[in-house]
């Protein structure tokens, strides 16, 4: 349980099975908050995945790059650096640093780190690139084993 | 640098405070969904394209990427992309939760 913006307090469960009917129904009307909440989630979700999805294809599909294994957030910072210079670059690879290599620990352990570090979501854009190539191709969408 | 994303994390949940990280987070995030919508909208390639991928055997993978070794069968590459949204939807429910807790108790 919670209390203003803290947490920590573990939950009262003498209190939660003595519960009369009323308080309990009280709380049940949460249950409409926490749906609302998963299906705007689910469809703010989809939406960003797939813009992901589509702009990751756009970029790296008419350079006709698919990177890949040690090299993917290098060859990703220089297509950064290339149009914010040499400290777009290195601010991109910080980032990666930074983000990749703890998002997992902040999430798990602070709670909000999954949205505070995007970079689940950006690294859809490092997985995915365009199949166009610049004589018309069809398209089609590859990831990569990360 | 990871120790001091450690040490922040320490601060944060020994202090039990996390407004300020909210409002942060928040930040980033409207950043980052401006961002990728800007992004997409200067890269779409129209929606006969995009709606054509999502149909079986729309699509091909290209000559130039199968040059550089990516598999012919586009599924060995879009599945794990949607095992991969999966988790990223879960995490984001994880969080509403964690964002309510303080409303709700």
């Amino acid at each position: 349980m919670t209390r203003k913006n803290t947490y920590g307090i573990s939950a009262d469960t003498e209190m939660l099975k003595n519960m009369d009917v009323p308080s309990a129904r009280k709380i049940k009307g949460w249950f409409k908050v926490v749906y609302t909440d998963a299906s705007v989630a689910m469809i703010i979700g989809v939406v960003v995945t797939s813009c992901f999805v589509i702009a990751g294809t756009g970029v790296l599909g008419p350079m006709h790059m698919a990177p890949e294994g040690p090299r993917l957030a290098v060859d990703l910072s220089n297509i950064f650096a290339s149009k914010w210079g040499k400290f777009g670059g290195f601010l991109f690879m910080l980032a990666v640093q930074l983000l990749w290599s703890q998002h997992r620990l902040v999430s798990r352990q602070v709670g909000p780190g999954y949205w505070l570090i995007p970079s689940d979501y950006a690294s859809l854009d490092l997985v995915v690139y365009h199949g166009r190539n610049n004589t018309g191709d069809s398209s089609c969408f590859s990831s990569l084993p990360i | 640098m990871r120790l001091g994303v450690a040490i922040f994390a320490l601060i944060v949940s020994w202090s039990g405070e996390f407004r300020i990280l909210k409002v942060i987070m928040t930040a980033l995030i409207f950043v980052v969904i401006v961002g990728i919508l800007y992004v997409t909208a200067y890269a779409f390639p129209g929606w006969k394209e995009v709606l054509s991928g999502l149909i079986p055997g729309g699509y091909v993978v290209p000559e130039w990427a199968l040059n550089k070794g990516i598999d012919p069968d586009p599924w060995k590459e879009i599945l794990p992309l949607i095992g991969w949204g999966a988790g990223g939807f879960a995490s984001q429910v994880w969080y509403s939760y964690w964002s309510l807790a303080p409303v709700m108790a």
